[in-house]
């Protein structure tokens, strides 16, 4: 029992400790305000030095924790469900083949339920808490990109993680999750192929997050319906686009394209748009997915257009789409352009290739100041078939003992045949197969 | 006269007082800045992953052109020419430009890559001396390499213009046919230009010196390699053209001696190892989340090829060509009303071999020193102009208030010091808590230092807590190197009135 003496010595104490303490905090502060400018800032310096490395040790400590409990949480979910993971994602044997419940509950050691219903409910309770259904994902989601998805079957995957209540989970995430989260989920939701429901990207569209917003775009993409393109006919895209919204909407396109789906027409989305980025990027990806039934809507565009960029990506989209009813406003304009502009429009004249071009490839050759323009105008006929060989040959006998002569040297040799040649299609077509474009 | 003397100097104690709280001041906010900046990249830059996959899986990922300058590069080129080729990138041309090297780096590279000449027409969009051929590979593993073969320009600028005349591609990389890049170097920084809405004028990246370390790609780690195997290259000597034949002087033999102690070249390494990290990791990324970063390292830096050449490409007398042109691009789009960002990535990117000596270190410090001056004349428009935004109003001249003029600032101070000392003069009650607040502080930026690059991953340093060690008991000997390095800057100074030291030295390999 403590005695009331004991507990009555014990606050007189503290009250001593507080009092001396608080004795050598007035001396301090007499002598700290005794001091001069220099010393008092010093002092202060000092100081908050001092406490400010304690933060920071503090700061890399608990930094530090956090690091190594992630790891050991990461390690303890692989030790418990890698094995199984592998399994269903690229075991030889059941790779070509598309697992059902059953089988999902059978290599996760899951019992099985009387009902269907059951025998779900009793999967999406192996997984119970929130960081171990995070890992999990984490987990395929690395895998899979490891494996650039040639030994992995997306089925099986996506039919895992529906039977472990994942596919729920991280619509959950996407709903109730901070910016991280959000991006997190939505870049695992977009490599498995998990369809993100209209509701939740409408929402997600809206995220302060400008990561957030740009990957929501993408899944809106795919949801199908032209309906969810709105982003791209809205202000917003004007403002905020970039070199990124290409690749993205790019593949997203080209996903949508695999899987059967209507594309939108993207020369409508040019129009809608005064920004020149913005239509620089619908243009270019008509070439890409072959629009050519569009191309007639860009004639306005071209003649009221004052910047190049789009002048030549408008040029190259034509040529690449043989829309041969646009090479009458080309040749116009070839004369009266920069040289990049002019080499843009002669490859596209090359590209249409209807043989009534030759003359005005001949004029930009005769009359550009530039040597460079005036190879690309011979590179241009060379590749212009038989009327386009036919007036280059005739060129290169008119130049002969002139300064131009040597602009023909390169046709010459044999070496120099693959950079002479022009390609006259374009495809969609990445350098890589990945997990992004792998299709199924 | 005493007194006003004595007014003099009481004064300028207060001024150089003030001008330092001043200093600390722009550090922490700096600081600040950088950790800002760390926590918007956070959110827009994915893990590596993630970001390889996507830039891989799209036909519309922008190429880019690495142009590598070599001049007697024979001992390594092949070596180099491999690294540069192994990067990884979905499409990626490399240049390497021979500037009429004297040794047989064209022949070894014609050997290696089974060169042949092709009659590319080359137009001289930026300055450079005549470029006698260019040449690409037979074998088709080797066709995004080209090879330039020129006159010698006497400078590296030159042969960068050089690769830039022949580049093809809306954006090029200039780097040091030395440097040993990161692998996902590219990726980064193309991610930065890929995300901006503004267009990305330029991209620096991180550097860090390769003196010390070993690079293990399979697992990225950096670790110190084997101090004596370095000891045979601190042997060799230095021979400049004329002193070839002489013996050194005693003085000279004694310094040359002391100066290559290992554990003083060690030493040496680390301090220009914390330099580098300061500048990148808080100077750097503190200034490019402004929109205000002056300088794009040249030993690694990605530019807009478009608005490179429109602003005249790499000047060739210039001692700090890599900032004059970034900041000439910046006059240019300003000029033109064009927005445009300057980017920093903060993962390393890039190890460079620094000086591995006094001798290196001072040649390098004063041509530096000598840019800075240059750069302050020739861009003397820029400076207080809200018109070049945030860099001429703030950069610029926060350049040159913190950095030129610090310079003289810290010489005249530090011997103002040691006169007072030998009369007595000193209240060393004032002198030590003004010296116990300059080394906290310098501790306290290398822990901010420590902090940023343990929470950014900036280096994946194998021992980790042994290089944070030595970077802690570096910083409190630290002072001493950073005198050193004012009086050479100094010296810099002097040869740009002088007019000196216009010839780039050759590397020590």
């Amino acid at each position: 029992m403590i005695e009331f003496d004991q507990i009555s010595y014990f606050s007189y104490w503290i009250s001593v400790q507080a009092a001396w303490a608080l004795h050598w905090l007035r001396l301090l502060r007499a002598e700290y305000f005794g001091q001069p400018l220099v010393i008092k800032v010093a002092i202060l310096v000092i100081i908050g030095s001092v406490l400010a490395m304690s933060v920071i040790v503090a700061a890399m400590l608990w930094r530090m924790l956090g690091e190594w409990r992630q790891r050991r949480n990461l390690e303890s979910v692989r030790s418990r469900y890698g094995a199984k993971i592998d399994h269903v994602m690229s075991d030889p044997d059941v790779v070509d083949q598309n697992l059902g419940i059953d089988d999902i509950l059978e290599i996760f050691g899951i019992r099985k339920g009387k009902s269907e219903k059951e025998s779900l409910q009793h999967a999406r309770n192996l997984i119970r808490s929130k960081r171990d259904k995070r890992l999990f994902c984490q987990l395929v989601y690395e895998r899979l990109l490891a494996d650039t998805g040639e030994l992995c079957s997306l089925n099986n995957i996506r039919r895992m993680l529906e039977v472990l209540g994942l596919y729920r989970f991280l619509e959950q995430e996407l709903d109730h999750g901070n910016w991280r989260t959000k991006v997190r989920s939505l870049n695992m939701m977009s490599v498995f192929r998990l369809k993100v429901d209209a509701w939740l990207t409408n929402a997600l569209l809206l995220s302060k997050s400008q990561t957030v917003r740009r990957l929501a775009v993408h899944a809106s993409i795919m949801s199908g319906g032209d309906a969810k393109l709105d982003y791209f006919e809205s202000d917003r895209f004007d403002r905020l686009c970039c070199i990124k919204d290409e690749i993205e909407l790019g593949y997203s396109l080209q996903r949508r394209r695999s899987a059967g789906q209507k594309l939108p027409d993207l020369a409508r989305l040019a129009l809608l748009h005064d920004e020149v980025d913005a239509q620089c990027i619908f243009v270019k990806l008509m070439r890409y997915f072959g629009q050519s039934e569009h191309c007639s809507q860009l004639v306005d565009l071209f003649r009221d257009s004052k910047d190049h960029r789009l002048a030549m990506e408008i040029a190259s989209t034509w040529g690449y789409l043989k829309y041969t009813d646009g090479e009458e406003l080309l040749q116009e304009a070839l004369l009266t352009r920069s040289d990049d502009v002019q080499v843009s429009f002669m490859q596209a004249l090359t590209r249409m290739d209807t043989g009534r071009s030759v003359d005005a490839l001949a004029g930009v050759f005769a009359t550009a100041a530039s040597s460079v323009t005036s190879y690309e105008a011979l590179r241009c006929l060379y590749n212009y078939g038989q009327a386009g060989r036919r007036k280059f040959d005739e060129l290169k006998a008119a130049a002969r003992d002139t300064a131009k002569e040597v602009l023909f040297a390169p046709f010459e040799k044999a070496s120099m045949a693959p950079f002479i040649a022009m390609d006259k299609a374009l495809d969609y077509a990445p350098a890589e197969a990945t997990v992004y474009n792998v299709h199924e | 006269m005493n007194t006003l003397w004595h007014a003099t100097w009481y004064t300028f104690s207060y001024l150089v007082f003030f001008y330092s709280m001043a200093i600390m001041a722009s550090y922490l906010v700096l600081v600040w800045l950088s950790y800002r900046e760390q926590k918007r990249k956070e959110k827009e830059v994915p893990d590596d992953e993630t970001l390889k996959y996507m830039l891989k899986s799209s036909p519309l990922t922008p190429a880019v052109s690495v142009i590598a300058p070599a001049y007697n590069e024979h001992v390594n080129i092949i070596t180099n020419a491999y690294s540069l080729l192994g990067l990884d990138y979905p499409s990626f041309e490399v240049i390497i430009v021979n500037d009429g090297s004297k040794d047989d780096t064209l022949n070894l590279l014609k050997r290696e890559f089974d060169l042949e000449e092709v009659s590319l027409s080359v137009e001289y969009k930026v300055p450079c001396t005549r470029i006698v051929a260019v040449y690409k590979s037979k074998k088709e593993r080797f066709s995004n390499l080209t090879v330039v073969d020129k006159v010698n320009g006497g400078r590296k600028a030159d042969s960068t213009n050089a690769g830039i005349n022949v580049c093809q591609t809306p954006y090029f990389v200039c780097t040091d046919a030395d440097c040993i890049i990161d692998p996902m170097a590219l990726y980064r920084m193309m991610w930065l230009v890929i995300n901006s809405h503004e267009p990305m004028i330029g991209v620096g990246a991180t550097m860090l010196m390769s003196n010390d370390c070993d690079i293990d790609w399979v697992k990225r780690q950096v670790a110190v390699t084997d101090e004596n195997k370095r000891l045979d290259d601190l042997k060799k000597k230095e021979e400049t053209a004329d002193e070839k034949g002489k013996t050194p002087s005693l003085p000279v033999r004694f310094f040359d001696w002391l100066v290559n102690l290992p554990v003083l070249w060690g030493i040496l390494a680390c301090f220009q190892q914390l330099e580098y990290l300061r500048s990148f990791l808080i100077g750097k990324l503190g200034w490019s989340g402004l929109n205000a970063l002056p300088n794009i390292s040249g030993g690694f830096g990605l530019f807009d090829t478009e608005v490179a050449i429109s602003s005249g490409g790499y000047d060739r007398t210039s001692m700090a060509e890599d900032m004059d042109m970034l900041l000439r691009m910046v006059t240019y789009m300003c000029n033109n009303d064009l927005p445009f960002r300057v980017g920093q990535v903060t993962q390393a990117c890039c190890w460079t071999k620094g000086p591995v000596s006094a001798k290196g270190l001072f040649n390098q410090r004063s041509r530096w020193g000598r840019g800075l001056f240059e750069i302050i004349v020739n861009h003397w428009e820029m400076l207080f102009r809200p018109k070049y935004g945030v860099i001429g109003a703030v950069t610029l001249p926060y350049l040159f208030v913190f950095e030129f003029l610090a310079g003289f600032i810290e010489f005249v101070g530090f011997w103002y010091s040691v006169w007072l000392f030998f009369h007595g003069a000193i209240n060393w009650n004032t002198f030590f808590y003004i010296l116990g607040m300059i080394y906290l502080f310098s501790v306290l930026m290398t822990f901010v230092l420590m902090f940023f690059d343990y929470r950014t991953k900036a280096v994946l340093w194998k021992h980790r807590g042994r290089r944070y060690v030595k970077f802690l008991l570096l910083s409190l000997v630290e002072p001493f190197y950073h005198f050193t390095i004012v009086h050479i800057t100094l010296w810099g100074y002097l040869n740009y009135l002088r007019n000196k030291g216009t010839v780039w030295k050759t590397i020590e390999r």
